[in-house]
């Protein structure tokens, strides 16, 4: 190996073994496609690592899924590890806010070709055939709001160094804002290549400096979309000459927003969101997709898919089941068609048809207490989970209820207007 | 918007058909097309000139799809009209007359916002919407929100809507299902939940797998060093103990090497070949010795033999003869039996014609052979004569049964009534009949009379009318319903006035008490200083100051001025206190502004609660006043009641009852009449069946009522139709025995006339076969029998005598073929005495021996032939075994053959020896582990031999115990690396973590559809609700009004009333009476819904832009006078918007055209 040459794999957040969400298992689902896909992500990352003989391999954060307890994650991971080291590739990692929640971080012995930097202060490692001078600090607690970053070491000119740090930089959309830092914190401290995670979508901050998000190993949520993977960066006389996205995914998720102006059939809309499914699955190179489907427009079909949301998000899923043969996985499908004709026209008129299309959504306050006594039943026997996270529902929630009473209009009117279709 | 024109350009069956629509202000255009004619296609192209084309369409059948036009001529009610043509596609569909392009929303402001289905939902109905709004109305019970909102929004099916969302809903959940996708999907979480808890490996429980596997690896490594030890040790030992004895049997086998000296090796396969030879020549010499002794033997024998007797070349002839012997033998046994038959049968045949016939002998009895050809014939006339003598018996029986009947018939004659005609008793009875019980009749309506009597005069009390009026009743005249509604109407609202203002009255009563307590407890706290409190103090601080600058600048003597201002005191030292006494008050109120500020608010609050309560008084005494005067006015719309009216809320009741009461009073009048009328009948009826009776037979006695009357007359009738019946029946049965008689006679002289016949062709068939002709039949077919007889046992006499013959034949001829042979064959002893039996046995038994020896003979040919063969095969064997031998001593060095066994034996020994040498210094280097056999001997020289044997079985048990232990801690250490690889593949948990995921993605989704599906239920109930209260009023006087029409003033309107608590809608009839819905006919009610359709959309038009109302065919099944009434009900609807009514009834259109007056216009189609 040429000692002024070498590469090395970047990669973040791999949350192993958190579960994919959001999947509701139908009977054509590809179920066993995506089961383990996080799992399956890091040993693609791991073949990667050995197939492109790096030099080594940085995890910025986050390897595990906060309040996981299970250690046979460890176990994976440590599995993995060897097969590194029998590869003799070098592993360095710094803990996450997830990884700082995880019991299994506390108390896995990781193999020696791994080194887990201190949460109490920067600590520097040097690999010596290479020059490298590779600098990090995890986090201690779940919740760090300390610039961790400040306090790394200055550079010197002896080695190319690498900074190794778990961070939402400034601030990114849906992150918390752990071990806030900025660009010129980083760029003041001379170093090479800043290493970054907790920023799940891909970004490469800056190249002058180079300051990379490499975004998660693989996507677990609807919100989570498109290719996932790592970064492979080359190095030759110590300037960073090359750095190129890898994908690692076994999976992927999408949104597949399907325009149907005009569609004057079910059949028509159905040949339409075939057609973006199709060209969904032909880019996702092969892999398993879950997606979810978006269906917008004024359709004069509007009502017969209003009045049954649910028999149509059944026909997209049959739909799915030809479209690739590597499966796709229908998450959800959202109806947000609209009727050719102009309601608000209509509710205008000042006679019974307006008064009753206006009448459908004018409750008051007493309206909400009578719809929620009407959902008191089902909200007291729904399982807590479903008050949490990222799709929590709360029936009485005057977000959800407004969702409601807007879904329930349209599904009424459709109900009451099937009698009125031409003769 | 008004329709002007449609044109049908090309669509559906039609090609330039155009409608003109324009007449009348708005029009009611009945179009009217039978079937066939294409109504249904013009009602669509109406629906696609306003709305489009449907993509798929069944009206392109005629012109293609690009060809399909619709014209149409608009106007707004603003006097904007619109002429297009509508094409079909999807865009750009909306072209002028002369072809240019439309904006496509070139209709929108002439369509009032009212998309297609609005415009089929709310602007049309057909006969299949009018007919489910009936029903649901009725399945409703007459549920009044449901009943308006249908008709206010034009959806016919509410309540199938209704139940569905619910019951979709509850598909996914019940708050107490069980087994429900909901529940389901919660428990599978929890058992999710539990399997991922018991999957999930904990850090702790990892850590102790580890150290385990530590521990048994570490024990491994020390038990293995010691059994390697103990390895080697062990195999030293053993090692000298295997070597010792072969060293010492390998010292012994050179000593006996050396002691054998020199000696010949011979090969190893010597012996055998020696032995060989000696055995080979051995064996040639004694077989050659046997073969020769051999042919000799056989030579010896054939001569003995001699040559072959000609007997045996005749052997086939011989053997013919004797098998024919057994046919002679039985031939011969058989003949006498054969001749004894033949006798028999002829002396039977003699006897039998002796008997028949005497006069014949034997040889004649062939010429009896025609009777028995004829026997079928006689038998026949026999069968026949027994017959006829049967039918003359018959007749002769008949004919006395029927003279002995006719005497009976003359004596029953004597013995019968007079006839009597009984059709004008007959004729009075069917008449009463007719009329039915009639004093029944007359008694039931008599208790039904006096029923009503009571019931009438119970209704007067309880109106409270005197018992005098009853006969001027319908001279009391009740207020109409609409005035009554008008006073409820006033009563109630002076009613609600009231009631409201006394709720008023208590509420300010209450907030007086409150605003008392309140300034009672703000003044009792501490005394809140007054602005006036202020001003008083300020006033005695600044007189107090005049006094004493009095004092001061005039010296002026204010003492007494100055105790009555400030009381006891010195001026100067008082004034201070005046002072700091305002500033006190002037503090506490800055401190206590807020309460002070309070309590003014208090008091202006219950000052103003004073000024209205006093409003209120005079509110109630004006509404008093009212009340009064609507007394008044109520007591004089009863101005022919001759009692106090009743109040205004019991006024509906007390019409219905009174109208009750007219109607009884006429009820019982009109009773007694009838009464009346019926008692006439039954006097005039009683004595005309009287007089009937009369006529027939004398009247023993007199009876009274029509009922006994009748059944008098009834038994009088039973008893001439009874005698009638039995003198007609007397009648036939006398023709029936004179016929009869007549029959009988006539059958009797038949058969004679056969007899006779039959007589003369027996004759003829049976003379010649006895001697007496005129034998009977059964003697005659005795005879026949016999006859038979005889002939057959003559005939098999005769075939007996044939077969005897052949026997006498045969057997000479035998006896001659054998003397034949037997001189042929020179054979001729053989024949001597006995008969050819005996001949052929002889000969036959001659022949065997003669064979046999022939056999053998050729058989000793054939075995010497063989040995002279062999013989010469073997004759050189003994010299080839000589020259062996000879070798053989030559390679042993020995001289003579008995020396040759003694070399064999030197040589063997010396090979064992030298073979036992070999393999001792082999196992010697096997045993020594590969050892050298010197550097063994030098161990075992080193080594004292009495201890291996003690050293090794200690070696052995030390061995035993360490094994055991490391075994078993390789096993710890096998099973904790198995559990470790096992976990380091393992994903359960996190699969059931997925799983976990899934599962709550199901019920979320499920949830929300569950959740839209209730909102939806509650929201639709709300705004029925909702609809009901602001629409009621108005929508249920102008259907009320419709509905009148439309039922032919058999209802007079609609009205709400109340079902648990539940408004529903009934309709009321001009007496007020108040049908609900159920109690309506199904006709009825689709009216009903109709009317309150008709309302809203008249409601709508008075607000909006108004659109063609389109009616399709829904008066199919009113009948005539409906269809009309219907027809008007539209005609008015049509004075607010336009409607257009598509039927194919001819009846709707004559009905239509009939009201042409009324600005209807029919076009056809």
């Amino acid at each position: 190996m040429d000692k002024n040459r070498f590469r090395f794999l970047h990669a973040a957040d791999v949350h192993l073994d958190s579960p994919l969400t959001g999947l509701d298992r139908y009977e054509s689902a590809p179920v066993e496609t995506m089961r383990g896909a996080t799992r399956r992500a890091f040993e693609n990352l791991v073949d990667l690592a050995m197939s492109e003989a790096v030099a080594f391999v940085l995890l910025a954060g986050d390897l595990y899924d906060g309040p996981w307890k299970d250690y046979q994650t460890g176990l994976f991971f440590v599995a993995q590890m060897a097969k590194l080291r029998e590869a003799g590739i070098l592993v360095f990692i710094v803990a996450g806010n997830h990884d700082a929640e995880s019991q299994i971080t506390k108390s896995l012995r990781l193999p020696d070709n791994v080194h887990l930097f201190s949460t109490n202060k920067p600590e520097t490692r040097l690999v010596e055939p290479f020059g490298v001078a590779i600098h990090g600090q995890g986090f201690a607690t779940r919740a760090v709001t300390d610039d961790l970053a400040a306090a790394y070491p200055v550079a010197d000119a002896s080695h190319f160094h690498i900074g190794l740090l778990h961070t939402s930089l400034d601030g990114r959309p849906d992150h918390a804002p752990y071990a806030p830092t900025s660009t010129q914190i980083l760029a003041q401290k001379g170093y090479h290549y800043w290493a970054l995670g907790h920023v799940h979508k891909r970004e490469v901050v800056s190249k002058d400096p180079w300051i990379v998000f490499p975004g998660n190993l693989q996507g677990r949520r609807a919100s989570e979309v498109g290719p996932k993977g790592c970064v492979l960066v080359t190095v030759e006389d110590s300037a960073v000459i090359n750095v190129e996205q890898r994908h690692v995914d076994v999976m992927r998720w999408a949104v597949c927003r399907v325009a149907v102006d005009g569609a004057t059939t079910t059949s028509d809309l159905l040949d339409r969101v075939a057609r973006s499914l199709t060209a969904e699955a032909d880019g996702a190179d092969g892999r398993a997709l879950a997606v979810r489907v978006e269906v917008t427009g004024p359709v004069s079909c509007h009502d017969e898919i209003a009045a049954n949301p649910n028999r149509w998000t059944q026909e997209v899923r049959a739909l799915a089941t030809g479209v690739s043969s590597a499966g796709i996985w229908i998450e959800k499908v959202r109806f947000s068609t609209a009727r050719p004709i102009d309601l608000a026209a209509l509710a205008a008129r000042d006679d019974a048809l307006g008064s009753f299309l206006n009448d459908l959504v004018s409750g008051g306050p007493d309206e909400t207490t009578a719809l929620q006594n009407a959902l008191a039943d089902i909200r007291r026997a729904l399982p807590p989970e479903l008050f949490y996270g990222d799709d929590a529902i709360d029936p009485h929630a005057p977000e959800t209820l407004s969702l409601l009473i807007a879904e329930a209009r349209e599904m009424l009117l459709a109900r009451i207007a099937r009698e009125g279709g031409p003769p | 918007m008004k329709i002007l024109e449609l044109r049908l350009t090309a669509f559906g069956p039609f090609r330039g058909r155009n409608l003109d629509l324009r007449a009348g202000n708005h029009g009611l255009h009945v179009i009217f097309g039978p079937n066939e004619a294409g109504k249904s296609s013009a009602l669509r192209a109406l629906h696609a000139l306003l709305y489009g084309i449907p993509t798929q369409t069944n009206d392109a059948f005629l012109h293609s799809y690009d060809a399909l036009r619709i014209g149409g001529w608009l106007r707004h009610s603003d006097g904007t009209e619109i002429n297009f043509v509508r094409r079909k596609g999807s865009k750009n569909t909306l072209l002028s007359p002369d072809g240019t392009w439309l904006n496509d929303h070139a209709l929108d402001r002439f369509l009032g916002g009212v998309g297609p289905e609005p415009f089929g939902m709310f602007w049309g109905i057909d006969h299949g919407r009018l007919v489910q709004g009936g029903r649901e109305i009725l399945d409703g019970k007459g549920d009044l929100g449901e009943s308006l909102f249908a008709a206010g929004s034009g959806a016919a099916h509410l309540r199938a809507l209704r139940k569905n969302l619910e019951e979709e809903a509850e598909t996914f959940f019940k708050p107490a299902g069980r087994s429900l996708p909901f529940n389901q999907a919660v428990k599978h979480l929890k058992e999710l939940r539990d399997a991922e808890k018991k999957a999930t490996v904990s850090a702790s429980e990892w850590m102790r797998l580890d150290a385990d596997e530590k521990e048994a690896d570490k024990r491994v490594t020390t038990l293995a060093g010691q059994i390697q030890y103990l390895g080697r040790e062990k195999s030293r030992l053993e090692r000298l103990k295997r070597v010792l004895p072969l060293l010492a049997e390998r010292e012994e086998t050179h000593r006996r090497l050396a002691d054998l000296g020199d000696v010949v090796p011979l090969a190893t396969d010597f012996p055998k070949r020696r032995q060989d030879a000696e055995t080979a020549l051995y064996l040639a010499e004694q077989h050659l010795k046997r073969l020769t002794e051999a042919l000799q033997g056989q030579a010896q024998i054939v001569t003995n033999l001699g040559e072959t007797p000609p007997l045996v070349a005749e052997a086939d002839a011989v053997n013919g003869f004797y098998k024919y012997l057994g046919i002679h033998r039985r031939a011969r046994i058989d003949r006498p039996k054969l001749d004894l038959q033949r006798s028999e049968q002829r002396t039977r045949a003699t006897h039998l014609l002796a008997d028949l016939r005497p006069d014949l002998g034997i040889d004649a009895a062939e010429t009896l052979q025609p009777f028995v050809s004829r026997r079928t014939t006689i038998q026949k006339l026999a069968g026949e004569r027994a017959g006829l003598d049967e039918r003359v018996t018959s007749a002769r029986s008949l004919n006395k049964k029927a003279q002995e009947q006719s005497d009976a018939l003359a004596r029953e004659a004597a013995s019968l009534p007079p006839q009597r005609n009984a059709e004008s008793l007959d004729a009075v009875i069917k008449a009463v009949r007719r009329r039915g019980d009639a004093e029944a009749e007359q008694e039931k309506a008599d208790q039904s009379i006096k029923r009503m009597v009571v019931q009438r005069d119970a209704a007067l009390e309880n109106l409270r009318l005197p018992a005098s009026v009853i006969y001027r009743l319908k001279e009391i005249h009740v207020p109409t319903a609409a005035t009554i509604a008008d006073f409820e109407q006033k009563a109630k609202d002076l009613d609600q006035a009231t009631r409201a203002a006394k709720a008023e009255d208590e509420r300010r009563i209450k907030k007086t008490r409150e605003l008392d307590a309140k300034i009672e407890t703000l003044r009792t706290q501490k005394a809140v200083p007054t602005e006036a409190d202020l001003a008083e103090v300020r006033t005695r601080r600044d007189r107090a100051f005049d006094l004493l600058r009095d004092r001061w600048e005039n010296d002026r003597d204010v003492v007494a001025e100055a105790r009555e201002l400030l009381g006891e005191g010195n001026l100067i030292d008082r004034y201070p206190h005046t002072v700091s006494e305002a500033d006190a008050v002037v503090d506490r109120l800055r401190s206590e502004a807020d309460r002070v500020a309070e309590l003014a608010q208090a008091l202006e609050e219950r000052q103003c609660l004073g000024r209205e309560m006093e409003d209120g008084d005079a509110d109630s005494l004006r509404r008093k006043k009212d009340v009064d005067e609507l007394n008044a006015a109520w007591r004089g719309e009863w101005p022919s009641v001759p009692t106090v009216p009743p109040k205004i809320h019991d006024a509906r009741a007390w019409g219905a009852d009174f109208g009750r009461l007219l109607e009884q009073s006429e009820a019982i009048v009109a009773g007694q009449q009838a009464q009346k009328e019926v008692a006439l009948w039954i006097e005039k009826q009683t004595a005309s069946l009287r007089n009937a009776i009369t006529t027939l037979e004398p009247v023993r006695s007199y009876v009274d009522g029509l009922a006994v009357m009748l059944e008098v007359a009834d038994r009088l009738r039973q008893r001439i139709e009874a005698e009638n019946h039995a003198r007609n029946e007397h009648v036939r049965r006398t023709k029936e025995n004179v016929q009869a008689t007549i029959d009988t006679v006539g059958a009797m002289r038949e058969a004679q006339t056969e007899i006779d016949c039959c007589q003369q062709k027996w004759i003829d068939a049976t003379r010649g076969l006895l001697l007496n002709d005129a034998a009977p039949p059964d003697d005659v077919l005795g005879a026949i029998e016999s006859v038979e007889k005889i002939l057959k046992a003559l005939d098999d006499a005769a075939g007996l005598e044939v077969r005897i013959a052949g026997i006498d034949r045969d057997a000479e001829s035998f006896r001659a073929n054998v003397l034949a042979l037997a001189g042929r064959l020179g054979e001729m002893s053989a024949i001597e005495g006995g008969h050819e039996d005996s001949w052929v046995e002889e000969i036959q038994r001659r022949l065997t021996t003669a064979l046999q020896e022939d056999e053998q003979r050729r058989h000793i040919l054939t075995q010497i032939q063989r040995l002279q063969t062999e013989i010469a095969g073997y004759e050189y064997a003994p010299t080839n075994a000589r020259i062996t031998l000879m070798a053989l001593r030559e390679e042993a060095r020995c001289w003579e053959t008995g020396d040759l066994v003694v070399a064999e034996q030197r040589s063997a020994e010396l090979g064992k020896l030298n073979g036992d040498l070999a393999q001792i210094e082999k196992n010697l280097v096997l045993s020594g582990d590969g050892a050298s056999i010197s550097a063994l001997e030098a161990e075992a020289a080193s080594t004292d031999k009495d201890v291996i044997g003690v050293r090794l079985e200690q070696i052995g048990a030390e061995l035993q115990v360490v094994n055991g232990a490391l075994s078993e801690a390789q096993n710890a250490r096998a099973t904790a690396q198995a559990e470790r690889m096992r976990l380091q593949l393992s994903s359960a948990a996190s699969e059931k973590a997925e799983e976990v995921q899934s599962t709550l993605a199901r019920l979320r989704d499920g949830v929300i559809q569950y959740a839209r599906l209730r909102v939806a239920s509650t929201l639709l109930s709300r705004r029925i609700d909702d609809y009901r209260r602001e629409n009621q009023t108005p929508l249920l006087r102008r259907a009320g009004m419709l509905f009148q029409e439309m039922t032919l003033q058999r209802f007079e309107r609609l009205d709400a009333d109340l079902d648990e608590d539940r408004p529903i809608l009934v309709g009321v009839r001009p007496d007020g009476t108040r049908v609900p819905s159920h109690g309506m006919s199904e006709g009825t009610r689709d009216q009903l819904f109709f009317a309150l359709r008709l309302a809203a959309v008249e409601a709508s038009c008075a607000t909006s832009e108004s659109m063609p109302f389109v009616v399709d065919d829904v008066l199919v099944q009113f009948d005539d006078d409906r269809s009309a009434a219907g027809l008007r009900v539209l005609a008015d609807v049509a004075t607010r918007t336009q409607v257009v009514l598509f039927t194919h009834h001819r009846q709707v259109r004559t009905c239509a055209e009939a009201l042409a007056a009324s600005g209807v216009v029919v076009h056809e189609l």
